[in-house]
C-alpha cells in the first residue's frame, strides 16, 4: 500500500544569477512501514525535497511541476488550512541541526506540547504528565525536569531527542528526517539511529531519511535513492544498492564511505556540478571514470527493473557496449 | 534571579557615583558666579561675598562634593540659589508633567511602531513597509520643532480642533505626545522590521510551521517574541531620553516639564538645581535600564547568562 507517491516533481529556485533546478522530475514512493533513504551530496536536492513533501520550500525556491500524493490526496492542491492539519499530525519532520531548529526562548517541554496545542485543542498546562512520557519514549534522562529547561541548556544530541519527540507526539505516518545525525557526534549518531528504528517498529512509522551517508542510510532504510544534480540517479533496495551500486556516481559514493572506514580516503574526483550551469547531457560525465563522448549527448531516462532502476549510459541496450 | 538584580543595583549604584562626580565638577566649571548672578551686579563686593559663604561656595571644591554627597544621603539635593526652596520639591513638582507626556508618547510610539514593523517585516514590500520608511525619514531628519509647529499650525491654528500650548488638560496633551511620538516611532518600526525579518529567516521558524502551528502562533510566539529584545533595548533608552525632558517640545508647547527646568537653571546659574535634575535624570535612567535588562532575562532567557556573567 502506498503512503506517499512523489510524480514529476520539479522545484526551482529564482535566485538573482538565474534559475536553479533543485528538482528534475523526481519520482519516489513510500510503502507503508517502509523507511527510504535518499543520498547524495550537498546540493543534490536531496533537502530541498524532503521540504517539499510538506510544503516547506523557503522562498525563492518554488515547487513548479508534479504531484505529491499522501494516501492520495495531492499535498499541493490543499489550502493552507488543510496543510497545516496535516504537518505534525500526518507527516512531521525533524532536521539536520537540532540547536537551530528549536525556539531559544521557550522551554523545550512547552515546544513539545505545543504539537497536541496545534492539532488537539488541549490546555496546555494539562500536558506536562504527555509531554514528560514523550520524554521517556525518546530516551530523555531526568524527562521531569528537563521539559523545563531551555535548549541552550542541552546538549545537540538531547535537542534532536526532543525534536524526535515532538515529531513522534501525534503518531504520524510518515517522518521525513533531513540529516538528522550529521550535526552529532558518531556515539550519539548510533543512539539516535537505533532510538529511530526502534520508533519505527512500535509505531510501524514510514521514514523519508535524507543524508550524505550511504553508511547511515544503509543502517535503516529498505530502500534507498540515489540523487545527483537534482536527479534521481538510482534507486533500489538498500543492501543492493551498498553491495553492487550500479550508478558510476553511485560506486564512488559507496567507495567513499568504505574506505573511509578502513582510514584510506577516496574522493569521488571533480567537484560537485555547479547548479547554475549544469553540463550538457549527463550531469555527471566530467567526473565519471566510464564517460564516453556520447554521455554528453544523453537525455535523462531511468531504466527500471522490479525492483529500482538506474539512470546511466552505460546499461542502455542501444549504447554501443 | 534576585542574585542577578542585586548585583546589577550594585553596579548601577557605582555608575550613579561616578555621574555625579563628572557632574560635580563640570558644572563648577562653567563661567559665571552664582553669588553674584543672586545678589545682582551692582550689589557690594561684601555681600557678594557673605552669600558666598551662606552658600558654602567659599568652601574648597572637594569639600563641597563631599557635603554634596552626605546631603544626597539623606535625599536633600540641596537648596535652589534662584528661588530658596529645596531643588527636590522644585524637581518633584515638574517630574509629573514630564512623566505624564513621556509615558503617553512612548506608549504611542511602542503601539504604532511595533504593530508597523510586524506587518512590514512579514510583507516588507506592502504599504507599511513604505510608511516604516517614511517614519524612518522623518524620526531621523525632521528637526522636532517642524514637527511641532506643523502640527500646531493644522490642529490649531487651522482646524481649532486642539489646543497649542499649556498642561493639564488631555486635549492639551495630544499634540505635544503626538511631537515625540512622530520622532520615536521610525526607530522601533525599522527595528522591529528588521528583526523580524531576521526571524522570519531562521530555521526554528520552520520547526514551528512543521508542528502545524497556526500563523498567528508561529507569529507571535516564534518570529515577534525571539525578536523583542533589542526592541526592548530601544524603547528603554528612548523612554529614559525622554524622561530627562524633551526641552525643545516642551518650551514650545509651553510645558512645564523638567527639560525645561534644566534649561531656566542653566541660564539663572542655579548650580544646586542643575546638580539635582541631572542627579535625578540618573537615577531615573538607571532605574529604566535594570528593568530592560530584566525584562530581557524574562523574554529571552539566553540574556540570564549574559547577564550573571558579568
Amino acid at each position: 500500500m502506498k503512503l506517499l507517491e512523489v510524480e514529476d516533481l520539479s522545484v526551482e529556485y529564482h535566485l538573482p544569477q538565474g534559475k536553479v533546478k533543485a528538482l528534475d522530475n523526481v519520482n519516489l514512493t513510500i510503502d507503508k512501514g517502509e523507511v527510504v533513504g535518499v543520498v547524495g551530496e550537498s546540493g543534490s536536492g536531496k533537502s530541498t525535497l524532503a521540504h517539499a513533501v510538506i510544503r516547506l520550500v523557503k522562498p525563492p525556491g518554488k515547487i513548479v511541476e508534479g504531484r505529491i500524493l499522501f494516501n492520495g490526496k495531492n499535498i499541493l492542491e490543499l489550502s493552507d488550512e488543510e496543510i497545516r492539519k496535516i504537518r505534525g499530525k500526518e507527516i512531521s519532520m525533524i532536521f539536520q541541526d537540532p540547536s537551530s531548529y528549536l525556539n531559544p526562548v521557550y522551554p523545550v517541554g512547552f515546544q513539545v506540547a505545543e504539537v497536541y496545542e496545534a492539532h488537539e485543542n488541549t490546555n496546555m498546562r494539562k500536558l506536562n504528565g504527555e509531554v514528560v512520557s514523550l520524554f521517556k519514549k525518546v530516551r530523555i534522562t531526568d524527562s521531569e525536569v528537563r521539559v523545563g529547561s531551555y535548549p541552550h541548556e542541552l546538549s545537540g544530541g538531547m535537542k534532536q531527542r526532543i525534536l524526535i519527540a515532538m515529531a513522534i507526539a501525534l503518531k504520524p505516518k510518515l517522518l521525513i528526517a533531513d540529516e538528522p545525525t550529521s550535526a552529532l557526534d558518531t556515539t550519539i549518531q548510533a543512539e539516535i539511529l537505533s532510538l529511530l528504528n526502534e520508533l519505527k517498529e512500535e509505531y510501524s512509522l514510514s521514514i523519508l531519511f535524507i543524508s550524505h551517508d550511504v553508511g547511515v542510510v544503509s543502517e535503516i532504510a529498505n530502500r534507498m535513492i540515489v540523487m545527483y544534480a537534482g536527479k534521481v540517479v538510482e534507486e533500489g533496495p538498500a543492501k543492493r544498492i551498498v553491495e553492487e551500486p550500479l550508478h558510476p556516481y553511485t560506486k564512488a559514493l559507496v567507495l567513499a564511505t568504505k574506505t573511509t572506514r578502513k582510514k584510506k580516503l577516496f574522493s569521488i574526483p571533480g567537484t560537485p556540478p555547479d547548479m547554475l550551469n549544469l553540463p550538457k547531457g549527463c550531469p555527471f560525465h566530467p567526473r565519471c571514470p566510464y564517460a564516453k563522448d556520447s554521455c554528453k549527448e544523453w537525455s535523462y531516462r531511468m531504466i527500471r527493473n522490479h525492483e529500482g532502476g538506474v539512470a546511466c549510459a552505460i546499461y542502455e541496450n542501444t549504447g554501443s557496449s | 534571579m534576585l542574585e542577578a538584580v542585586v548585583n546589577r543595583m550594585l553596579q548601577a549604584i557605582i555608575t550613579f557615583i561616578g555621574v555625579i562626580l563628572l557632574v560635580f565638577f563640570l558644572i563648577r566649571v562653567l563661567p559665571g558666579d552664582p553669588a553674584r548672578l543672586i545678589a545682582g551686579f551692582e550689589a557690594r563686593p561684601e555681600d557678594v561675598q557673605n552669600l558666598r559663604h551662606l552658600l558654602g561656595l567659599d568652601k574648597p571644591l572637594p569639600l563641597q562634593f563631599v557635603d554634596y554627597m552626605l546631603s544626597l544621603l539623606k535625599l536633600n539635593l540641596g537648596i535652589s540659589y534662584k528661588t530658596g526652596g529645596p531643588v527636590l520639591n522644585e524637581i518633584l513638582a515638574r517630574l509629573p508633567y514630564t512623566a505624564e507626556l513621556a509615558v503617553v508618547a512612548e506608549a504611542i510610539a511602542v503601539f504604532a511602531g511595533v504593530s508597523l514593523g510586524i506587518i512590514a517585516g512579514l510583507k516588507p514590500r506592502s504599504f507599511a513597509g513604505y510608511l516604516v520608511s517614511i517614519f524612518g525619514i522623518i524620526g531621523s531628519s525632521f528637526p522636532s520643532f517642524l514637527i511641532a509647529l506643523l502640527l500646531i499650525w493644522v490642529f490649531a491654528v487651522q482646524l481649532h480642533v486642539l489646543p497649542a500650548f499649556g498642561a493639564g488638560s488631555i486635549q492639551q496633551l495630544i499634540l505635544p505626545a503626538i511631537t515625540l511620538a512622530l520622532l520615536l516611532t521610525g526607530n522601533i518600526a525599522r527595528l522591529v522590521k528588521s528583526s523580524v525579518i531576521e526571524s522570519l529567516s531562521t530555521n526554528h521558524v520552520t520547526t514551528a510551521m512543521a508542528k502545524g502551528l497556526s500563523d498567528e502562533k508561529i507569529i507571535f510566539r516564534h518570529i515577534l517574541r525571539p525578536a523583542l529584545s533589542p526592541v526592548i533595548t530601544i524603547i528603554g533608552i528612548q523612554f529614559g531620553s525622554l524622561m530627562g525632558g524633551a526641552v525643545i517640545t516642551e518650551t514650545i508647547f509651553g510645558w512645564p516639564g523638567i527639560g525645561r527646568l534644566m534649561v531656566d537653571s542653566i541660564f539663572s546659574r542655579d548650580f544646586m538645581l542643575l546638580q539635582g535634575i541631572i542627579v535625578v535624570f540618573a537615577v531615573i535612567f538607571l532605574v529604566v535600564m535594570i528593568s530592560v535588562e530584566i525584562l530581557q532575562t524574562i523574554i529571552d532567557p539566553r540574556y540570564k547568562e549574559v547577564y550573571k556573567m558579568k
